[in-house]
């Protein structure tokens, strides 16, 4: 009977050969860029010295660990993680979605498509280039204060050194690069509503408004709560390359992250266990942040990603 | 036509920087071996008494070599240095380098394919192997990444928390026997040129890295001012200069009335940056951001004493004056195209302060740009007018040069110095320089054969070039003997400038190189001074200790924070005692208490 089963099951794997043979690139990819430096993982709890290996490095057990805890500059980089990730998965969906929802009703085409090519196109330029545009532009004599002093009349901004604005800076840059994806993703669940609903919402009375209150809104709601589900995975992804291009010590304090952190503590100031133990706690959050969206989604929607 | 012009001062910035580079080797170069946090080491990494290096002693000791030291007999250090390897060896070695590229420099010249470098091969059999390269703001990430997958190059320049470090995991070589084997007064005027230099580079009676130091003196600041530009504000000679905060100050307020502001350059390396920095003022004060000094047999950090808090009061004063860019501590003047730096060669500022190769580079294109400026140095600032307590470092080393462990030959890198200070002796003099032809004049001037991960400078060069051009000067000569020279790297250069700035007095490269090395009460003459006239405290600790390594990059930023903060007028000076009360917590104590054990068992 178990022979029989065996057999049925190799013959199954047989069969589905060539699917197997194509997975395998992804397989080893996967193995060895995400599994296999998992090892490395030891030097969070060693006193890592890289001429001494993994072998001969003193073993430390929690030391790090109790090291980084006591750190405030880690402290202050984990909160503002947090407000900056959050603030990002929040209005990287609702600024798209309001966009979407806007370019919907547009009539016009070639209007729609063009916007549509705009706001999209930060989203290929990288962080490097933009970062230096940006910095132009808010710098104390730049565009936005001139803008300011001569329309309003206000004293210029030191935008750049300011912990009052820096962060917002940083946030609805973000947002600003990253929307064009997201808009696009939306306006595609949004012509994927059939348009019958429409029909038979327009056949009750219901006016554009509530047409998109009614229909378009709720049909696209699972596409929002599954991009929302997955950026709460990112949560402890504050946007490493953006941050390291655009910040400077003064503003330290407000928009330093775990990832600008671990790298100034790892790679500038070869302090590879305590950077490695930070980058093991990052992990750890991830991953009940992954485990908590997976539970949600699955609950409330019945949506199983894996 | 807007674009012409800044390609024409960049081109004069960067012969500028080449020149500063390479003449000013360690010394002018501040930020060109750190960036970041590992700057601070610099700054508060500087001296030794002034009075003891001794650089007439030394030129003798140095004159009195064989000039030509091949010939000096089988055996004897020198025709060891100058031995070619049997075998071909391979020598790897990593480079950082400042955005300095000499314009005129063929873009066919690199490192990798200078004439040196050949001549190496043909002289010592020696294969100077590039394994990359990187700008200097790039190195300590570089090296950090390529150190974890455990590559050490063979020589290696290193910083002294990076040596402490290397050393601690045995990732160099034992020089001591090779050091004993080789050196020679030559080399001794470069890593030890006080007899006792070296010992810096030992742990426990074992050498494992030659000190790359600077003259204390060169980590005194000085205040530049452009009487072109003051006689607008009714200041017309040299006397009438501000010698107190006070005067300071109420010059600041007229220029700040007749341009508007800001009036003095300023960037967020607010204390180590050497040039348009805090640390005059801070001098002014009495007060120091950093370095350990002795309080009655204990030592103490001068960055939290009490009377910071004095300096701070007025550097914010002078901040909401409007003296300095609102957010100014979002440019960093190393930077590359540097606004700060731009801003003062475009004459926007008629006071830069700055250490004494400023006028050697940005002052020069300044002057090459504005050539009706009249920069002159002015008295150190201090409250009463007199001369006040300056703090330098008991031994000033910058950098270690260590050879790696998986190199098989210790002695190399006394060979490589020893052949690039020879190189640069031979090919300096004015004669060997008009007989090269244009092609090797240009591949010299753009000092490719100096980017290596060694240095020939000599801390005492300064002072000893300074006195000995002085001295011909004055008995009128325009050509001197090879005999005659001081044999340090930079002789022939300062010489050179000499003899340049006296044919063309209008030019303003020559008038840089000759007013910041050379000048009467130029650049070197006031360092000099500063360090003869005032009374000084010295920064003992020249370790790093175990908490210093993984501490004090995070208690500097803490420190650099609060400070910024507070001029910025984003903290109460109040808030100078939460700072001090976590720098001791987080790490200030745990320092105090190795380096005060160290202390009392040196």
């Amino acid at each position: 009977m178990a022979d029989v089963k065996k057999e049925k099951k190799k013959k199954g794997l047989y069969k589905t050969r060539e699917l197997h043979v194509m997975l395998l690139p992804a397989v080893i990819f996967t193995a060895v860029f995400a599994y296999l430096p998992m090892f490395g993982l030891i030097m969070a709890f060693q006193d890592f010295k890289p001429l001494l290996g993994f072998t001969k490095s003193k073993f430390v057990g929690f030391d790090q660990f109790a090291y980084i805890f006591t750190m405030p500059s880690f402290r202050q980089a984990f909160v503002n993680t947090f407000i900056i990730a959050f603030f990002k998965i929040i209005l990287s969906i609702l600024v798209p979605l309001i966009l979407s929802l806007m370019l919907n009703e547009v009539v016009k085409s070639w209007f729609k498509r063009s916007v549509q090519t705009i706001v999209f196109i930060p989203y290929f330029f990288s962080w490097a280039i933009l970062a230096g545009m940006l910095l132009e532009i808010f710098a104390y004599d730049g565009i936005i204060n001139n803008v300011l002093q001569s329309l309003f009349n206000i004293e210029p901004i030191a935008f750049l050194v300011s912990n009052k604005y820096f962060r917002t800076i940083i946030i609805a840059s973000d947002v600003w690069k990253g929307m064009g994806y997201n808009t696009v993703l939306l306006l595609a669940a949004i012509t994927n509503v059939d348009a019958a609903l429409y029909e038979a919402a327009r056949v009750d009375g219901a006016s554009r408004w509530q047409q998109v209150l009614h229909v378009t809104l709720p049909s696209i709601l699972p596409m929002v709560a599954v991009l929302t589900v997955l950026g709460l995975g990112g949560i402890l992804n504050a946007g490493f390359e953006q941050i390291l291009v655009m910040y400077n010590p003064t503003v330290e304090k407000t928009v330093d992250i775990l990832d600008t952190l671990v790298y100034r503590l790892g790679i500038a100031g070869h302090q590879y266990s305590a950077a490695a133990a930070m980058g093991l706690f990052k992990s750890v959050v991830s991953l009940i942040f992954v485990g908590l969206s997976y539970w949600i989604l699955y609950k409330k929607s019945d949506y199983r990603v894996f | 036509m807007k674009k012409s012009t800044k390609k024409r001062w960049l081109s004069a910035l960067l012969v500028a920087i080449m020149t500063a580079a390479s003449l000013a080797a360690c010394g002018g170069e501040p930020a060109s071996t750190e960036s970041s946090g590992a700057a601070e080491s610099k700054t508060e990494e500087s001296s030794q008494a002034p009075e003891e290096s001794a650089p007439e002693e030394s030129g003798e000791e140095a004159g009195g070599e064989a000039e030509a030291p091949a010939e000096g007999g089988a055996g004897t250090a020198e025709a060891l240095l100058l031995e070619p390897y049997p075998e071909p060896v391979d020598i790897h070695i990593v480079l950082q380098y400042r955005e300095s590229e000499n314009p005129d420099t063929p873009a066919d010249v690199t490192p990798e394919t200078s004439t040196a470098v050949k001549l190496l091969k043909e002289e010592l059999n020696i294969n100077l192997i590039y394994d990359w390269i990187v700008n200097a703001d790039q190195y300590s990430q570089k090296f950090g990444a390529e150190l974890a997958a455990g590559n050490v190059p063979d020589i290696v320049m290193l910083g002294p928390n990076d040596f402490e470090d290397l050393v601690s995991q045995g990732g160099l070589l034992d020089l001591t026997e090779a050091y004993e084997q080789y050196t020679c007064p030559d080399l001794e005027n470069i890593y030890n040129f006080d007899g006792s230099f070296i010992d810096v580079g030992k742990k426990d009676g074992k050498l494992y890295g030659l000190p790359m130091g600077t003259d204390p003196a060169q980590m005194t600041s000085q205040m530049y001012y452009d009487m072109n530009q003051l006689k607008e504000v009714g200041i017309t000679s040299k006397d009438q200069l501000p010698k107190t905060i006070e005067e300071f100050e109420a010059l600041c307020d007229k220029l700040m009335e007749a341009t508007g502001g800001p009036v003095l350059p300023a960037c967020k390396n607010y204390i180590d940056a050497q040039l348009g920095d805090f640390s005059p003022f801070f001098h002014a004060y009495e007060t120091w951001a950093g370095g350990w000094y002795d309080n009655n047999g204990t030592l103490e950090y001068a960055g939290i004493r009490e009377e910071n808090k004095e300096t701070l009061t007025k550097l914010n004063e002078w901040y909401n004056k409007g003296y300095f860019k609102k957010d100014f501590a979002a440019y960093d003047i190393w930077a590359a195209d540097s606004q700060v730096v731009s801003d003062i060669v475009a004459g926007k500022y008629a006071i830069v302060p700055g250490s004494w190769w400023v006028p050697n580079w940005p002052l020069n294109s300044n002057k090459v740009e504005h050539p009706e400026a009249d920069w002159v140095v002015g008295p150190n600032l201090s409250l009463d007018g007199e001369q006040p307590d300056i703090m330098i470092s008991r031994y000033p080393v910058n950098n270690f040069i260590g050879v790696g462990l998986n190199c098989e030959h210790p002695e190399v890198i006394f060979k490589l110095i020893y052949w690039s200070l020879q190189y640069t002796l031979k090919n300096s003099p004015p004669e060997v320089q008009n007989a090269m032809t244009e092609e090797e004049k240009t591949e010299w001037n753009s000092y490719v054969y100096t980017w290596v991960p060694w240095r020939i400078y000599s801390p005492t060069c300064l002072r000893q070039n300074f006195e000995v051009i002085n001295e011909f000067a004055k008995q009128g000569k325009t050509e001197i003997s090879l005999e005659e020279a001081p044999r340090n790297n930079e002789f022939w250069g300062s010489w050179a400038s000499y003899l340049n700035y006296m044919e063309n007095p209008d030019d303003g490269v020559a008038w840089g190189t000759y007013f910041s090395r050379l000048a009467e009460d130029g650049g070197v003459d006031n360092m000099i001074k500063t360090v003869e006239s005032a009374n000084i405290i010295y920064d003992e600790v020249y370790v790093t200790t175990p908490s210093m390594i993984t501490k004090q990059g995070e208690l500097n930023k803490l420190r650099d924070n609060a400070y910024i903060s507070i001029i910025m007028g984003e903290e109460p000076v109040s808030y100078f005692d939460t700072f001090v009360e976590q720098w001791k917590a987080q790490g200030g104590d745990d320092i105090a208490k190795e380096v005060n054990e160290w202390y009392q068992n040196k």
